[in-house]
């Protein structure tokens, strides 16, 4: 299936975006204007759906023209095109969407034809999306067997392990044994690092 | 002017690329990218560049752009279109030079159906190309900002390592562990090492 590489799945959404004016704004202006101002960081829009490893929104305006000799191709409607790259499959990231992040849905899709509004239930969010989907032809994991939770569970180690590491060097057996086994134990029970942070660390950062 | 660079996210760079294609070629392109799918070594390559975190290639043919109702008109076009997506780590010229001299005729095999298409060498024509061809991301997340696929991959291989020793430490003479944990070092010596700040984001 050219969506998915191992765990991962890659989506590809094309919606329409309404031509209606908004209190005298275009809608795609607005949306546009919205889309630049969402927060990055911890506080990004997808931090809140953890199954996300990377996803993008763009506003396809038209195609391009490749001069002449080719044909001029111009689209009718402006798409807002969702790219998302999660673990898991289509159905439950689709309701992790909706459970975790229902209103940033509003203020975004709110500007698409057909897109049915959050008050209308988890259904008909998931059957517009599927309306809407393209499939992939040919879909590229780099490290398709690791979930985002992993991941950044095994930087903070990288991290961390990285200092040990220095740190011991030329201690005696019994003092490395003992502070390994502590230190794997401080890394068990460390929570996994913010997503969309750029800090892998243990939260007490000590060992 | 945009106040901020939004293909940059950390150290992953997002590129969208949208080429036209004509009609009657998009069968056997679509053969291709099936080809390649199920042929792993065909991938070997792509892997082996180690800074693509995740690529895709849709193709949407001229009658399949989502039409949701009577009010939205339909889309009347000549070409089928290429959609491409990739998430990278380094520069936007590093990766376009990078897949050019080390997969020309995987980007010939992908590229020669898309309309005007000059070739993957020489490089300045086909720089050209993508960049007439590139549309800027709006938004753009990414969960882990601070790490590059190697960084990943050397996480990865890290959490495999240590744990496999945790595992048994405990039960082990404090000489035989150290032997345990020195032979472990060797396999992971390469993986060592903080990440370190992203580099200044850069446009080209």
């Amino acid at each position: 299936m050219a969506n998915k590489n191992g765990i991962t799945y890659g989506l590809t959404v094309l919606c329409p975006i309404r031509t209606n004016m908004v209190q005298g704004h275009c809608g795609v202006d607005l949306l546009r204007d919205h889309l630049r101002a969402l927060p990055q960081g911890r506080k990004s829009l997808f931090g809140s759906v953890p199954e996300t490893h990377l996803a993008r929104l763009s506003i396809m305006d038209d195609v391009f023209f490749e001069g002449t000799v080719a044909r001029e191709d111009n689209l009718k409607s402006r798409y807002l095109w969702f790219n998302s790259n999660f673990d898991g499959d289509l159905c439950d990231y689709l309701d992790s969407m909706f459970d975790h992040i229902p209103q940033e849905i509003e203020a975004i899709w709110r500007h698409c034809t057909g897109f049915p509004g959050i008050e209308s239930g988890r259904e008909k969010w998931k059957q517009y999306i599927y309306k809407c989907q393209i499939k992939t032809t040919f879909f590229f994991a780099a490290n398709n067997d690791m979930t985002v939770e992993n991941m950044l569970r095994g930087l903070m180690l990288k991290q961390e392990f990285s200092a040990f590491v220095a740190e011991h060097q030329g201690k005696d057996a019994a003092e490395i044994q003992k502070e390994f086994l502590a230190f794997m134990e401080t890394y068990k029970a460390a929570p996994t690092p913010a997503r969309g942070s750029v800090t892998y660390q243990f939260e007490n950062g000590e060992v | 002017m945009r106040d901020r660079v939004v293909n940059i996210n950390g150290k992953t760079y997002a590129i969208n690329v949208i080429t036209p294609i004509k009609p009657w070629t998009t069968f056997v392109q679509k053969v291709l990218f099936w080809f390649v799918g199920i042929w792993p070594k065909a991938t070997e390559r792509l892997v082996n560049l180690s800074f693509i975190h995740f690529a895709r290639w849709v193709i949407i043919r001229k009658g399949e752009f989502p039409h949701l109702g009577e009010d939205q008109p339909r889309e009347e076009l000549n070409y089928d279109y290429l959609l491409f997506n990739s998430n990278f780590n380094g520069t936007w010229v590093q990766y376009i030079d990078a897949f050019s001299d080390v997969l020309p005729d995987g980007l010939n095999s992908i590229w020669n159906w898309s309309v005007k298409f000059p070739g993957s060498r020489p490089e300045a024509p086909f720089i050209d190309y993508i960049r007439h061809n590139q549309l800027d991301v709006e938004y753009f997340y990414n969960a882990y900002p601070g790490a590059a696929v190697n960084d990943i991959k050397a996480a990865k291989n890290i959490m495999a390592q240590t744990g496999k020793l945790a595992d048994e430490a405990a039960d082990m003479l404090p000489d035989d562990f150290l032997k345990a944990y020195h032979k472990m070092l060797l396999t992971v010596q390469k993986d060592l090492g903080r990440l370190g700040v992203s580099p200044e984001p850069a446009t080209d």
